[in-house]
C-alpha cells in the first residue's frame, strides 16, 4: 500500500487480515484521500475489498476509485463482475 | 552594456514604411497581409477608418495608417498593402505604403521611445530598434486598438495578465 | 478543464435539460393522469437524473430524487389510479428538484424552502403504498424471462443489462452440452462468517464454466461509520453460469449457504416478448405487438420505443456550418451572376451552374433547418407561466395554444422566453377583468381567456398574445403620452402607433403597480429584447373585447431578406420587412416646406423623403425625388421615403456584423456580401427619422 500526498494506490489481491487493517488505515484519514488506485498485477481475492471500496465511495463521493468506475471486474478466474446499484 | 531584467532575446517583427518611416508590429498580432482591396466605405466614420473589406467571407474594417497618425494620405500603388492584425479575436486592417520584411530584433537594441519628435502620437509606440542606420518604431498594437475603442480595457488588462 | 471538470459540466448540461424536460411533462401529465406511457418517461427522467446526481455528489438531489423515483416507479408498475392531492405533490417535488440542483450548483448550504415537506409527503405517500416483498421461494422451473428481474427489485438498466447478459451467454459458440444457469442469492450478513466469500463462490462455479459474468448489488452497502469488513454487505448477487456441469454439482457448491440465501434456475431459451413478432397474415385481429406485450408481462424491460436517432452537436460547430453554407451561396450567386461566364453561353454549363443553383438552395435550406426547432417546448414552459400567474392573480382562465408545431431559430428561443412570459403575465394581470364579476357585469363568461398563437408569415414568424379583457383605452393612452411628454400630440398616429406608445420607457397607466408587471413598466424592455432580435411588436386593441400583442421575427438571425439599392455609388440594403413600397414619385406630389424639409404625399399622407445622401454624408450630384426612386419603409416613428438612385435588385443575405468599432453606426445594422463580393451596408430604418429633425432643422 503506497500512500503518495492524497492518492493511495493498494493491491487487490488483499485477504481478509489485510483489508482489515486497511479499513483501520483509512478511516481516520478518509477526508484527506482523494484517489485511490489499483497497483499492478494483482487479483480480487476477497469480495469484502469491494465491500470496502464501495463503502469508502458511499461515505465520501469526492474519492475517485477508477477501479470502480469501471462497473466490471474481468479475471480468468471469476469471469465478469458486474456491480449495480453502487450510486 | 546594461542588462535588462529579462533574458536578451530577439523577437520577430513585421515591418512596414508609412512614407519614409519604418514601423514594427510584433509578429504574432499579424493576421496576414493581403494587396490592397476594394473598400466599402462606412459613412460617419472618422476620417482614418477607411471602411470595411470583405475578407473570405468576414467583414473585417481597414484603418488608413497614414490618416491615424496624422500624415497626409497618398494614392494606393502596387506595393500598397493591408496588414490584419488580430487582438483578443477582433481583426482590423491596416493599409501601409510598403511591407518590407520580417525582422529579427534583439531586445538589448530595443529602447524607450522618445516623447516628441514623430508624426505618431507616442502612445501608440512601445518602443524603438536601432539597427545600424535604421530606425524601426515598434508600435503598441493594443494601444492602437483600446484608442479606437476596438476592445475594452477588459480585454487589454487581461491580455497584460497573460504575459506577453 | 480536468476530465472530471468535463463530465461534470456535461451532467449539469443535460440534468438541466431533463429537469426542464420534467417540468413541461409533468403539467402534461397532471393533464391526463392515465397517460402511463407519459409517467414512464417521467420516471426515466427521474431515474437518470438520481444516477448522475449520486455519481457527482450532488447527495440532496440524489436523495429526493431517489424517493420520488420510488412513488413514480410503484405507480407507472401499478397503474393505479392517481389522487389529484397526489399530483399536486407531484408537480411540486418537479419544483423542488429545480430548486435543489440550483442549491447543488451553486454550493448553498441551505435546503430550499418546501424540500423536507415535500420529502416527507414522498416518504408518506410511498410507505402507505409498499407491500411486503414476497418471500422467495425455491423453484427449479424453467423461468420465463419476464419475471426474473422483478423479485429483486433491480431497475431498468440492471434488467436490461442481466437480460443482455443472458441473451450474449446463450448465443455463444460452442456450447455444446452446456446448460445455462441463473443463480440467486440472497445472503444473510454471517455468511462470510460461515466461510463464504463471493469470489470463492465464483471460482469454485467458474472452474467447468464456459462463461460466468455475475451482478453484485451494491445498494446495501453502508457508509463507512457503520461498515464492517467481516460482515458482508454485498447481499444480492446474479450469477449467470455458461457450463457442462450437472444440476448436482453446482449445488454442491452451496454448501455453505442456508437454503433460503439460494436459488438455481435453468434458463431455457425463449423467444424475447420484446421484439416485434410479425403477424401472421391468417389472423384477423389487427394487433399492435408493443402495446400488448406491455399489459401482459408488467415488467419495465419490455418496452420498446423506436426512438428517434438524435445526437448531440455543439452549436459552435452548428454555426459555423451555417457561416460556411452562407459563403457558398455567395460564391454560388457569384458564379451564377457573372457576365464572363454568362456570356459563354453553352448549354451543358448554363444547366450545371442552375443544377448547382437548386443544389445548393437545398443545402441552405436543409442546414437551416437543424436550427430550427418547434415552438412547443416554449409553449409548453408558458403554460407553466399561465398556470402560476392564474393562481397567483386568482383568475381563473383557460388557454388556448395554436401553432406549436411552428418552427423557429434556436438561437432565438433563449432570447424569446422573457419577454414573452412578461406579455403573458401583463395580459393576465392587466388585460383580464379584476375579477369574475367584472366580467359577467359586461356579459362574458367568468374564465378569461389567454391564447397563445404562432405561425409564418412572409419571411417571419409571428408569435401572439391574446387576451379577451377589457382592451385599451386610446383615449387614455393618447393623453398620458402628451403629459409624458413622449409625443407632442400633433402627429399623425395610426391606431396602432398610439397603442405601441404604452411601450415607451416611463409609461404606465395602472394606478397601482403589481408586483407581476406593472402595464407598461418592463413593456420597454421588451421592446428592445424583440429589436435586438430584429423583431418588431404590433399590438392591436378593442375596448372591452380585448388585447393581442404580436411579435414579429426573423425567420433566422443570421438571414436577412433585403432590398438592394443604389444610392451615391455605394448599395446598401433594406429589409424588405419593413418596405412598404417602392416608386418613382411624380413630381407635383413632391413639396418642400421651409424649415421642415421635403415631403411626399401620398394617398391623403404626407411622408417625409430622407435623403441617403444626407444621412451618410455623401459626396454626389444631387438629384430631384422625382429622378430617383423613393422605398417608402414603416418605421416605428411612422413612415417615411427613403430616396435612393435606383433599385438594384431583391435577395437573400448573410448578415454580418460589422465588428466593435462600427456597431456604433446607429444608422447601419450590419454587413452583408453580396455575390460579388462586394459589401453592402444593411440600414437600421428606425434611425434614420431623427435624421429629419437633424438635416432639416
Amino acid at each position: 500500500m503506497e500512500f503518495d500526498g492524497d492518492a493511495l494506490t493498494i493491491d487487490l489481491s488483499m485477504g481478509i487480515d489485510e483489508i482489515k487493517e486497511f479499513e483501520a488505515f483509512v478511516r481516520p484519514r478518509i477526508d484527506y484521500i482523494d484517489r485511490i488506485e489499483i497497483g499492478e498485477g494483482g487479483e480480487l481475492k476477497s469480495s469484502a475489498l469491494l465491500a470496502l471500496l464501495m463503502s469508502l465511495k458511499k461515505t465520501r463521493r469526492e474519492i475517485v476509485i477508477p477501479f470502480l468506475d469501471k462497473g466490471e471486474y474481468r479475471s480468468g478466474t471469476y469471469g465478469t463482475i458486474h456491480w449495480i446499484h453502487y450510486d | 552594456m546594461e542588462h535588462s531584467k529579462t533574458q536578451s532575446r530577439r523577437e520577430r517583427y513585421l515591418t512596414f514604411f508609412l512614407g519614409e518611416e519604418q514601423y514594427g508590429i510584433a509578429i504574432d498580432r499579424i493576421k496576414e497581409i493581403i494587396a490592397i482591396m476594394k473598400v466599402t466605405n462606412v459613412p460617419k466614420t472618422p476620417e482614418y477608418m477607411r471602411g470595411v473589406i470583405n475578407l473570405r467571407g468576414s467583414i473585417i474594417p481597414v484603418v488608413d495608417t497614414r490618416l491615424r497618425f496624422g500624415m497626409e494620405p497618398k494614392n494606393e500603388d502596387m506595393h500598397t498593402a493591408i496588414v490584419i492584425v488580430e487582438v483578443e479575436k477582433v481583426n482590423i486592417g491596416f493599409i501601409v505604403d510598403r511591407v518590407e520584411e520580417v525582422a529579427s530584433i534583439d531586445s538589448a537594441n530595443l529602447s524607450e521611445p522618445p516623447k516628441f519628435g514623430s508624426h505618431v502620437d507616442s502612445d501608440f509606440i512601445c518602443s524603438i530598434a536601432q539597427i545600424d542606420e535604421k530606425v524601426i518604431m515598434i508600435l503598441d498594437v493594443l494601444k492602437l486598438f483600446e484608442a479606437d475603442e476596438l476592445i475594452g480595457i477588459e480585454q487589454i488588462q487581461q491580455t497584460h495578465i497573460q504575459g506577453e | 478543464m480536468t476530465k472530471q471538470e468535463q463530465v461534470k459540466a456535461i451532467f449539469i448540461e443535460e440534468a438541466g435539460e431533463i429537469i426542464e424536460k420534467l417540468d413541461i411533462n409533468i403539467l402534461r401529465f397532471e393533464e391526463n393522469s392515465t397517460d402511463f406511457d407519459l409517467l414512464n418517461e417521467i420516471f426515466r427522467g427521474v431515474h437518470t437524473l438520481k444516477g448522475n446526481a449520486n455519481a457527482f455528489g450532488f447527495t440532496r438531489l440524489g436523495e429526493f430524487v431517489h424517493h420520488f423515483e420510488d412513488v413514480l416507479d410503484h405507480y407507472r408498475n401499478t397503474h393505479e389510479v392517481i389522487e389529484p392531492e397526489h399530483l399536486e405533490l407531484f408537480v411540486g417535488s418537479v419544483d423542488v428538484i429545480k430548486e435543489v440542483m440550483e442549491c447543488e450548483l451553486d454550493a448553498l448550504p441551505n435546503l430550499p424552502t418546501g424540500y423536507a415537506e415535500c420529502l416527507d409527503k414522498i416518504k408518506a405517500l410511498m410507505y402507505s403504498k409498499k407491500s411486503p416483498q414476497n418471500s422467495i421461494q425455491i423453484s427449479e422451473e424453467p423461468m420465463q424471462l419476464n419475471d426474473l428481474a422483478s423479485e429483486f427489485g433491480f431497475d431498468d438498466s440492471s434488467d436490461n443489462m442481466i437480460v443482455q447478459c443472458i441473451q450474449k451467454l446463450q448465443t455463444t459458440p460452442n456450447a455444446d452440452g452446456a446448460c445455462l444457469y441463473r443463480i440467486d442469492l440472497t445472503l444473510d450478513e454471517d455468511c462470510y462468517k460461515r466461510g463464504f466469500d463471493h469470489l470463492l463462490f465464483l471460482k469454485l462455479l467458474g472452474e467447468r464454466a464456459l462463461a460466468i459474468e455475475s451482478f453484485f448489488d451494491m445498494q446495501n452497502i453502508p457508509p463507512l461509520d457503520e461498515f464492517k469488513h467481516d460482515e458482508n454487505t454485498i447481499k444480492n448477487v446474479v450469477i449467470l453460469v455458461l457450463t457442462v456441469s450437472s444440476y448436482d454439482d453446482i449445488a454442491e457448491n452451496f454448501e455453505y449457504l442456508f437454503d433460503h440465501e439460494y436459488r438455481i434456475h435453468e434458463i431455457v431459451p425463449i423467444a424475447l416478448p420484446v421484439m416485434e413478432q410479425p403477424i401472421e397474415p391468417s389472423s384477423p385481429i389487427s394487433v399492435t405487438p408493443q402495446k400488448e406485450e406491455k399489459n401482459e408481462t408488467n415488467t419495465p424491460s419490455s418496452t420498446v420505443i423506436s426512438a428517434k436517432s438524435t445526437i448531440r452537436i455543439d452549436t459552435f460547430k452548428l454555426d459555423e456550418l451555417f457561416d460556411s453554407v452562407g459563403e457558398l451561396v455567395i460564391a454560388q450567386n457569384f458564379i451564377a451572376q457573372n457576365n464572363k461566364i454568362r456570356s459563354i453561353e453553352d448549354e451543358s454549363i448554363n444547366r450545371t451552374i442552375e443544377t448547382l443553383s437548386k443544389i445548393t438552395k437545398r443545402i441552405q435550406d436543409r442546414v437551416m433547418s437543424l436550427r430550427m426547432v418547434a415552438i412547443r417546448d416554449t409553449f409548453d414552459k408558458m403554460k407553466r407561466v399561465v398556470r402560476d400567474t392564474s393562481k397567483k392573480t386568482g383568475k381563473e382562465l383557460h388557454l388556448h395554444v395554436l401553432g406549436e408545431e411552428t418552427e423557429i431559430d434556436k438561437t432565438m428561443i433563449d432570447s424569446l422566453s422573457d419577454p414573452l412570459i412578461h406579455i403573458i403575465r401583463n395580459a393576465i394581470d392587466h388585460g383580464l377583468e379584476a375579477n369574475a364579476a367584472e366580467r359577467l357585469s359586461v356579459g362574458k363568461k367568468e374564465e378569461g381567456n389567454i391564447t397563445l398563437r404562432a405561425y409564418h408569415k412572409s419571411g417571419s414568424i409571428v408569435i401572439s398574445v391574446s387576451d379577451d379583457g377589457r382592451g385599451i383605452n386610446k383615449e387614455k393612452v393618447f393623453k398620458k403620452a402628451i403629459e409624458r411628454g413622449i409625443i407632442t400630440g400633433d402627429e399623425n398616429l395610426t391606431d396602432s402607433q398610439i397603442f405601441g406608445l404604452i411601450m415607451q420607457p416611463g409609461f404606465s397607466t395602472a394606478d397601482a403597480i403589481s408586483d407581476l408587471s406593472g402595464r407598461g413598466v418592463g413593456l420597454d424592455v421588451v421592446k428592445t429584447s424583440i429589436e435586438k432580435l430584429r423583431g418588431k411588436i404590433e399590438i392591436d386593441s378593442k375596448e372591452g373585447e380585448g388585447t393581442t400583442f404580436s411579435m414579429v421575427l426573423p425567420l433566422t438571425l443570421a438571414i436577412i431578406d433585403g432590398m438592394l439599392v443604389q444610392a451615391a455609388g455605394e448599395i446598401y440594403i433594406i429589409p424588405t420587412l419593413s418596405v412598404v413600397e417602392s416608386f418613382r414619385p411624380e413630381r407635383d406630389i413632391v413639396h418642400v416646406v421651409k424649415g421642415q424639409g421635403e415631403f411626399v404625399s401620398l394617398r391623403g399622407q404626407h411622408i417625409p423623403v430622407i435623403r441617403l445622401s444626407d444621412v451618410f454624408e455623401l459626396t454626389t450630384d444631387r438629384i430631384e425625388p422625382w429622378e430617383g426612386i423613393l422605398v417608402c419603409v414603416e418605421t416605428e416613428a411612422g413612415r417615411i421615403a427613403v430616396m435612393v438612385d435606383e433599385l438594384v435588385g431583391r435577395q437573400q443575405v448573410v448578415i454580418k456584423p460589422l465588428g466593435k468599432a462600427l456597431a456604433k453606426q446607429r444608422e447601419i445594422s450590419g454587413g452583408a456580401i453580396l455575390g460579388s463580393g462586394d459589401i453592402a451596408l444593411i440600414l437600421n430604418v428606425d434611425e434614420l427619422r431623427p435624421m429629419i429633425e437633424a438635416v432639416h432643422g
